[in-house]
C-alpha cells in the first residue's frame, strides 16, 4: 500500500489506542464501554495490518500476543464473576462498594469494574485481530 | 455435624493428586507410576483414617441465592464405597505401572504414560466425590464426571478405531442416561424444596425412575448393560478399576444413597431387573471365550446381585457385596492382565495348564475365583450367605432362582481359572514380572483375611445399612443358608462339568439375543443418527445460501401462522411528520443496501452492500438522539467490514465454486417470503403503543450516560461473562479452522 497510506496509519495507531483506553476508563460514567474500546483497538490494528501486510504488521507489532490478550482478558471476565461470589456470594461485585468513599486517581474513579471492562476489551481486540492475523497469513501473501 | 477434616483432607489429597501426578509425571514412565503409587496410597490413608475417627462433615454454601451448598459426609456409606475405590485404585494402580509402560512402548506411546495414571487418580477423585456428596446437584456432577473420566480411559488407545467407538458407546450410554439424572434432580428439587438429600423424605415415582435408568446403566444392568463387554477393550487396569469396583459400583452407589427415598414399587421392580441382569450376565460368562469378555459377563450377573440385594430392602447387605466383588474381580481382571501379558493370548481357546508355568498367580488366583464363587475361608463366602439370607423371607421361588444364581456364578468362575491353569498346556508362558503378580496375591490375602473376620467390611456395612454390624459366621449345622450354598457348590461342579455339551446352545441364543438385543438396537440407532447427520450434512451445510432458505422457510410459516390467527391486532402507519423525513430517507438507503446485498452476484460488492445497511442503521441512532448505541453500531459495523472482507477475499470466485443448481429460484422465493412476512411483523409490532419493557427502564436509569456500557457492565454484567466467554470460544475457532485450512492447502 501506498507511502501515504503508511505513514497515515503510523499516526493514527497510538492515538486510536489513547481514544480505546479513554473508552475503556470512562465506561461507567460516560459514553464508551469495554466493548467498544476492543473494537477501536481492534481496527486500530486491522489498519495497521492492511497498510503494511501481516509479515511487517508482525514486526511492527506483537500480534502473536493476540490470543493471550485475548485468554488474560477471558480470565479477567470470568475473575470478576467469580472471585466476589466465592467471597461475598454476589458475582460481578465491584470493589470499593458503593457505600464506600470513591477512590480517585485525578479525575477517574478507582474501581474494580474496571478490570471487567479491561477484560472485554482484551477478549474483543485480541480475539478479532487474531482472526485478522490468520486471515491475512492465509492469503498466501505470508504463507 | 462432625468435624470437617475426616472428610475434608480425603477430598483434597484425592483432588491434588491427578495433579501432581500430570505435573511430576512428565520426567517420565516411573516418575509417574511412583507419584501416583504415593498419591493413592495417601488418599487411602487418609481416607482411613478418617473413617477410623468416625466420620465427618463438611458444608459450604455454594450458591446461597439458591440455596445450594456443597454438603460432604463420610457416613458409613460413604466409608465403603470411598474405601473400596481408593482400595482397589491403589492397588490397580501399582499394577499398572509395569503394565502401562509393556502396553505403550510397542505403540510409541510411552509419554503418555503420565496420562493414563492421571485419569486413574482423576477417576478415584470422582468416586470420592461422588461416595461423599450429600447433595443431589453434587451427586450428579460426580456420576456425570466419572463418566467422562471413564470416557478417557477406554479410549485410551485412541489411535485404535474399536477403542474409541468402545469409549463412545459407554460415554453415550452412561453419561446420555445421565442427563436424565440430571433432570431428576431438578425435578426433585422443584418437588422438595431442597437438593439436601437427608432433607428428602420421598421422591416422587417419575423422578425415582429417571434417577433409576442412569443407575442401571452405569452399572451395566439389562437393558444398558451392552456397552460394558465393548469397554474391555481398554487397558486391563482400566477393566480392573472401572468395570469391577469403581465406575459400575458408582450404579448401585446411587441407588443405595436414595434407597430411603425411593418408593416400594421402584424397589420391587430392582428385583426382576436384577435377576434378568444375573441371567443375561451369567450367559455370557459361561460362553465367552475372550478372558475379559467372561469377566465383563459375570460383572454385569454379580450387579444383577446387587441389584436384588437392595431391591429386598438390604442396603447392608449389598454394600457388603459391591466390597467383597470388588476385591475378587478386580483380582481376576488383573490375572487376565498378567496372563496375557505372559503368554500374548487372550482367549481361553489359546492357553491351559498354566498352573506349572505361574503357580504363584494360579494360586492367588484361585482365591480371587473362590471369592467370586462364594467358597468358604473366603470373604465371598459371606456375600452368598447374606444374598441367600435375605431371599429366604421372600418365599422358595427366590430362593430357586438365588440358588441358580449362584450356580452360574461359580460354573463360570471355576470355568475362567480351570480354563487358564488346569488342561493340557497349550503355549509355555514366560515368566510373569513380580510386579504384575504381587497386588493379585495382595488381594487374594485380603478375601482370605475376610474369610476368616470379615476385614472389617461387616462393620462398615452394617454402618452403611442401618447401623447395626453385619452377623457372619460360619455356623456348623444344617441352616437354610448352609443347605443351599452346599447346593450351589453341587449344582455348579454339575453345571461346570456338563457345560462343554450344553455350551453350544447356550451360545445359540446369546447370538440370537444380541442379534436382536438392545446393543444392536443402539448400534441402529447410532447408525441412523450418522445417516440423518450426513443427510443434512449434504442438504445444509455443503452451501450457505440454501441453508438460510432452511432456517427462514419454517420461521415464515410461524410468522405467518400468527399472522392469520392475530389479525385484527390492527395495522397503523401513524402520521409523517417533518422531522421524520431524513429517517425515512436513512431507511429507504437501507432498504436499498438490503436489496443490493441478495441481488449482488460478487462476494466484496455483497460485503459492501451489507455494509451500507449497517451505518445507515448506525446513523438513525444517531439522529434518533441515542448518539452512544450509534456508536458502538458503527464500530461494530467497521470491524465486521474488516472481518468479513479478511474471509471473502481469499474465497475463490464463484464460478469456481460448486454450482447451485436449481436453488437460486428457491433462495428468491424464500427471501421474499421471509422479508414480506419479517415486514409484516414488525409493522404489527410498531403500531402497538410501546409497551412497558426493561429496556425503558434501562434508559432511564442510564440518564444519559451511556446505556451501552450500562448494559454489558451493570445490568446485564453475568450476561456479559458468558457472552465474553462465548466470543473468545468462537474466535479461537475460526482462527482454528483458518489454520487447519491452511495446513490442508499447503500439503501437495
Amino acid at each position: 500500500m501506498s507511502l501515504l497510506a503508511q505513514s497515515v496509519v503510523r499516526l493514527l495507531f497510538l492515538p486510536s489506542l489513547v481514544v480505546a483506553t479513554a473508552f475503556c476508563v470512562r465506561g461507567s460514567t460516560g459514553m464508551g464501554d469495554g466493548f467498544s474500546a476492543g473494537l477501536v483497538a481492534a481496527i486500530a490494528t486491522s489498519l495497521v495490518l492492511l497498510a503494511f501486510g501481516p509479515r511487517q504488521a508482525r514486526r511492527i507489532l506483537p500480534l502473536r500476543h493476540a490470543p493471550a490478550t485475548a485468554g488474560i482478558g477471558l480470565l479477567l471476565v470470568v475473575g470478576s464473576a467469580v472471585v466476589p461470589a466465592l467471597v461475598h456470594g454476589i458475582p460481578l461485585e465491584h470493589f470499593p462498594r458503593v457505600e464506600f468513599q470513591v477512590v480517585r486517581l485525578g479525575a477517574l474513579a478507582v474501581n474494580s469494574s474496571l478490570l471487567f471492562d479491561a477484560g472485554i476489551a482484551a477478549v474483543v481486540a485480541g480475539g478479532v485481530v487474531h482472526v485478522l492475523d490468520r486471515a491475512a497469513s492465509t492469503d498466501g501473501q505470508d504463507a | 455435624m462432625g468435624s470437617p477434616l475426616p472428610v475434608l483432607a480425603p477430598l483434597a489429597v484425592a483432588l491434588v493428586s491427578p495433579l501432581l501426578t500430570w505435573t511430576v509425571g512428565r520426567a517420565g514412565p516411573r516418575a509417574a507410576h511412583l507419584t501416583a503409587v504415593s498419591c493413592a496410597a495417601i488418599t487411602f490413608a487418609v481416607l482411613l483414617w478418617g473413617c477410623l475417627v468416625g466420620g465427618g462433615e463438611w458444608a459450604w454454601s455454594w450458591v446461597p441465592a439458591w440455596g445450594i451448598e456443597a454438603r460432604f459426609a463420610l457416613d458409613g456409606l460413604a466409608a465403603l464405597y470411598g474405601l473400596v475405590a481408593a482400595g482397589i485404585g491403589l492397588v490397580v494402580i501399582a499394577y499398572s505401572g509395569r503394565y502401562i509402560e509393556d502396553h505403550l512402548r510397542p505403540r510409541g506411546r510411552l509419554g503418555e504414560a503420565h496420562r493414563f495414571h492421571t485419569l486413574l487418580l482423576l477417576f478415584l477423585a470422582a468416586m470420592l466425590g461422588l461416595a461423599t456428596a450429600q447433595d443431589l446437584l453434587l451427586l450428579f456432577l460426580f456420576f456425570d464426571l466419572t463418566a467422562l473420566v471413564s470416557y478417557l480411559l477406554i479410549a485410551f488407545d485412541h489411535e485404535d478405531e474399536e477403542a474409541r467407538r468402545s469409549g463412545l458407546t459407554a460415554l453415550l450410554v452412561t453419561a446420555g442416561s445421565g442427563v436424565l439424572l440430571l433432570a431428576a434432580v431438578a425435578w426433585a428439587w422443584l418437588d422438595a424444596g431442597t437438593l439436601r438429600i437427608a432433607r428428602i423424605t420421598a421422591l416422587p415415582p417419575a423422578v425415582a425412575v429417571l434417577a433409576l435408568i442412569p443407575a442401571l446403566a452405569k452399572s451395566a444392568q439389562v437393558p444398558l448393560h451392552f456397552w460394558l463387554p465393548r469397554a474391555m477393550v481398554a487397558p486391563t487396569p482400566v477393566s480392573a478399576y472401572l468395570h469391577s469396583a469403581a465406575m459400575v459400583a458408582a450404579g448401585v452407589f446411587l441407588l443405595s444413597r436414595l434407597h430411603p427415598i425411593l418408593p416400594g414399587p421402584v424397589l420391587d421392580a430392582l428385583i426382576p431387573l436384577g435377576f434378568l441382569s444375573i441371567l443375561v450376565g451369567g450367559l455370557i460368562a459361561l460362553t465367552a471365550d475372550v478372558f475379559k469378555r467372561l469377566l465383563a459377563g459375570s460383572t454385569i450377573a454379580q450387579y444383577g446381585y446387587v441389584l436384588v440385594l437392595l431391591g429386598l430392602g438390604d442396603v447392608a447387605a449389598a454394600s457388603f457385596f459391591v466390597g467383597a466383588h470388588a476385591l475378587a474381580k478386580s483380582a481376576l481382571f488383573l490375572t487376565a492382565g498378567t496372563v496375557t501379558e505372559a503368554t500374548g493370548e487372550r482367549a481361553l481357546s489359546g492357553v491351559g495348564g498354566l498352573a506349572r508355568d505361574l503357580p504363584t498367580l494360579a494360586a492367588a488366583s484361585l482365591v480371587a475365583a473362590a471369592g467370586l464363587a462364594g467358597l468358604p475361608l473366603t470373604l465371598g463366602f459371606f456375600k452368598d450367605e447374606l444374598f441367600f439370607g435375605a431371599l429366604a423371607d421372600r418365599g422358595t421361588w427366590a430362593v430357586v432362582l438365588g440358588v441358580a444364581s449362584s450356580v452360574t456364578t461359580f460354573a463360570y468362575a471355576a470355568r475362567f481359572w480351570a480354563g487358564i491353569f488346569l488342561g493340557p498346556r497349550r503355549r509355555r508362558a514366560a515368566c510373569a514380572p513380580t510386579s504384575l503378580v504381587f497386588p493379585i496375591v495382595l488381594l487374594a490375602l485380603l478375601l482370605l483375611a475376610g474369610g476368616w473376620n470379615g476385614l472389617g467390611l461387616r462393620a462398615l456395612a452394617g454402618r452403611a445399612g442401618e447401623g447395626e454390624a453385619l452377623e457372619l459366621a460360619y455356623h456348623l449345622d444344617l441352616r437354610l443358608e448352609n443347605l443351599l450354598a452346599l447346593a450351589t457348590f453341587a449344582g455348579g461342579l454339575l453345571l461346570f462339568a456338563g457345560l462343554r455339551r450344553i455350551r453350544p446352545a447356550i451360545e445359540g441364543l446369546v447370538t440370537a439375543t444380541g442379534r436382536i438385543g438392545p446393543g444392536r438396537l443402539f448400534d441402529l440407532l447410532v447408525t441412523l443418527v450418522e445417516r440423518a447427520a450426513r443427510l443434512l450434512h449434504r442438504l445444509d451445510v455443503r452451501l450457505l445460501r440454501p441453508r438460510l432458505a432452511h432456517t427462514l422457510i419454517p420461521t415464515a410459516a410461524l410468522v405467518a401462522l400468527a399472522f392469520f390467527t392475530q389479525w385484527q391486532a390492527g395495522f397503523d402507519t401513524g402520521q409523517v411528520l417533518r422531522a421524520d423525513i431524513p429517517v425515512l430517507v436513512g431507511l429507504v438507503v437501507a432498504a436499498g443496501g438490503a436489496i443490493a446485498t441478495i441481488s449482488t452476484s460478487s462476494d466484496t460488492a455483497m460485503v459492501m452492500a451489507l455494509t451500507v445497511v449497517g451505518f445507515t442503521l448506525a446513523a438513525l441512532f444517531a439522529l434518533l438522539r441515542a448518539p452512544d448505541v450509534a456508536l458502538v453500531a458503527a464500530l461494530v459495523e467497521t470491524t465486521f467490514t474488516i472481518l468479513l472482507l479478511a474471509f471473502v477475499v481469499p474465497l475463490p470466485s464463484k464460478s469456481e465454486r460448486v454450482a447451485g443448481g436449481r436453488t437460486p429460484r428457491l433462495v428468491a422465493i424464500a427471501s421474499v417470503l421471509a422479508a414480506g412476512f419479517a415486514f409484516v411483523v414488525t409493522w404489527e409490532m410498531l403500531s402497538r403503543p410501546i409497551p412497558e419493557t426493561v429496556a425503558a427502564r434501562y434508559v432511564e436509569l442510564a440518564r444519559g450516560e451511556g446505556v451501552v456500557g450500562k448494559i454489558l457492565a451493570d445490568y446485564r454484567g453475568l450476561d456479559t461473562v458468558g457472552e465474553t466467554t462465548v466470543l473468545a470460544l468462537s474466535l479461537a475457532s475460526v482462527a482454528m479452522l483458518m489454520t487447519a485450512g491452511r495446513a490442508r492447502r499447503r500439503r501437495p
